[in-house]
């Protein structure tokens, strides 16, 4: 129950990455879950890099990082990445994302999140 | 396709047009531009401006010292030619060049743009690789190459985030390698 309620606060806050200039192709965003103790207020989807997109690379980037009391990230760290070309774009989204401050009476757990996020390219009928 | 950044990934050989003076010991001095229409009109084109680059490119041509002055200028008309759409005399401009030097690789990147632009992608794709072959780290070939696969095989970028924890693997047991127990 906990759960879908986290999803779907997370549903309604996604904020998708801006996309190029002069690119108009799509960019899907799907969010598949958390295990998070905090709400998300704010989740920022990274940008598909220009480069591993031209050369049709695809990957996966784990970042794991705190989040104090005001909602914050903090101590943003790549726990495992298949590509350093995903690195940045996926650290600068988890820098730019906001989870629910906390009340005063809650406590802070020192528990990291972590997100993945899996960069992919799927083939578009002509 | 978005041709507004085909000056980007189109290759002009300007610094080639350049006068040096080499010392018995191989220590270059840079003068200055030797045939300064050629040189004028590489900047032309790659600022963008194909109908001032042709013609000072052309005028180039005629002034051309020696075959690498009149390759590079066959090899940037194909790039302005390009650059205004004429894509038949683009064509030549390259072919003058690929017919006398096969590993010209900067001509086989501009006529890889050309046979997209025509959609002959079989001849395009095969510049391309051509051209990899020759210079297999040029920025310049990869940006055609996805151009070319953005026309052939277009993609759409999916990102998903999980935040879900893995769930620990279970530990593997060491089994001999030949099944016996």
């Amino acid at each position: 129950m906990l759960r879908t309620g986290v999803l779907a606060g997370l549903l309604a806050v996604i904020v998708a990455a801006t996309v190029a200039p002069g690119n108009d192709d799509l960019l899907l965003v799907q969010v598949v879950g958390t295990d998070s103790r905090r709400l998300p207020a704010l989740t920022v989807a990274p940008e598909y890099p220009r480069k591993a997109r031209r050369d049709r690379i695809e990957g996966e980037v784990q970042v794991c990082f705190d989040v104090d009391r005001e909602g914050r990230t903090r101590r943003i760290a790549v726990r495992h990445s298949t590509n350093r070309a995903f690195e940045k774009p996926s650290i600068r989204a988890v820098r730019a994302s906001r989870f629910r401050p906390l009340k005063k009476d809650e406590a802070l757990q020192s528990i990291k999140s972590c997100r993945t996020f899996r960069f992919s390219l799927e083939p578009v009928e002509k | 396709m978005r041709w507004q950044i085909l000056a980007g990934v189109l290759i002009l050989a300007a610094a080639g047009a350049y006068a040096d003076a080499t010392s018995e010991t191989g220590a270059k001095t840079v003068i200055g531009p030797r045939n300064i229409n050629l040189y004028d009109g590489a900047n032309s084109l790659m600022a963008g401006n194909g109908e001032e680059g042709v013609r000072l490119t052309l005028l180039g041509l005629h002034a051309a010292h020696g075959q690498r002055e009149v390759k590079i200028a066959h090899s940037n008309l194909c790039a302005g030619f390009l650059m205004l759409d004429q894509l038949k005399t683009a064509l030549e401009h390259c072919n003058w060049v690929l017919d006398r030097d096969d590993r010209h690789w900067r001509s086989y990147n501009n006529r890889a743009l050309v046979y997209l632009r025509l959609q002959r992608f079989e001849e395009s794709e095969q510049d391309i690789r051509r051209g990899q072959e020759l210079n297999p780290r040029s920025e310049k070939l990869k940006e055609v190459k996805g151009m070319f696969l953005d026309e052939t095989k277009p993609v759409t970028e999916q990102i998903l985030i999980d935040e879900r924890r893995r769930k620990s693997a279970p530990p593997v047991q060491n089994k001999p390698v030949d099944g016996t127990e």
